[in-house]
């Protein structure tokens, strides 16, 4: 192992330490924007990677969670548009039941799956916004929008989901 | 059914990732060079200690210039002052040499005579 390597084992710890904390939200960013286990977690390393490369740049906890929020978007954006198109991956049906807090398994994987069905950046707007509890103006900054834009990307998305909802429980009632 | 909002933070709660995450990406990290960003940091470091080592060297190189500087002055002083009481010598020689001429030859009248006699007193310690 060269002098480099060494280096690098001498500060595993704490960066051992930071993807512990943070993989969860890395990797479900990407998942959720994704749905595909493989992929999110090629996303997560690439961000992990990144992270180790600016190491010496994050000047704060706050910094950093912003910064491996902002490239897990970004990456995850990026993963997308060098994919072609696909349907839903079967990891989302081995998910079903698999989440034990959920209070309706069914519906938790129809509105994943609905939202998946979203653009690009609504839906990106409605995972920070859902799964991160963000609010407008942070997601404003991690996607480099205006704070309107996302405003109405917002609720064009949660007026969509709505109604393809309720399509959905409709069809399953009938 | 609860409000929609509701639904959509139960559905996109947090997942945790495959097992071994962090052990894949330390194994993505050790199978590629050196990073930049250690690169660079090993540069700056030793800049860093190159830079401790110059202004160590300077601040010696300075010292001993305002040392060697010091002697020179105080051995240029000493010579002004062998070559200003050199020359203090030779003129009072001169002067007693023309006082002598000027006794003999009778110019000069008995406060001269006095006047070189106190002369000689003192050059002789």
């Amino acid at each position: 192992m060269n002098d480099g390597h060494e280096s690098i084992c001498d500060q595993d710890a704490t960066f051992e330490e930071t993807i512990r904390r943070h993989q969860a939200m890395v990797f479900s960013v990407a998942y959720h924007f994704l749905r595909n286990v493989a992929a999110a977690e090629e996303v997560a390393q690439d961000v992990f990677l990144e992270l180790y490369r600016h190491y010496g740049c994050i000047r704060s906890p706050q910094h950093l969670l912003f910064w491996l929020r902002k490239v897990a978007v970004h990456r995850s954006l990026d993963y997308l548009r060098r994919q072609p198109p696909s349907g839903v991956s079967l990891d989302e049906l081995a998910e079903l039941g698999a989440n034990p807090t959920a209070e309706d398994p069914w519906l938790s994987a129809k509105l994943r799956q609905l939202v998946s069905t979203l653009p690009p950046k609504p839906r990106m707007v409605v995972i920070l916004r859902f799964q991160e509890d963000l609010e407008l103006a942070e997601i404003a900054e991690t996607l480099d929008l205006p704070v309107n834009t996302v405003k109405s990307s917002l609720r064009r998305a949660l007026a969509v989901l709505e109604a393809k909802l309720t399509r959905c429980l409709g069809e399953v009632k009938k | 059914m609860r409000p929609l909002e509701d639904e959509l933070r139960a559905a996109l709660r947090r997942h945790e990732p495959p097992a071994r995450l962090a052990e894949k990406v330390f194994a993505a990290l050790r199978a590629e060079p050196p990073t930049e960003a250690f690169q660079k940091r090993r540069a700056s470091r030793a800049v860093h200690v190159f830079r401790w080592v110059a202004a160590a060297l300077a601040t010696c190189a300075i010292a001993v210039a305002l040392v060697v500087q010091r002697q020179r002055e105080d051995r240029r002083r000493e010579e002004a002052c062998r070559e200003a009481l050199l020359a203090l010598r030779i003129a009072r020689r001169e002067v007693n040499q023309a006082l002598q001429v000027a006794l003999q030859a009778g110019y000069l009248g008995p406060s001269a005579v006095q006047i070189k006699s106190s002369i000689n007193a003192k050059e002789q310690p």
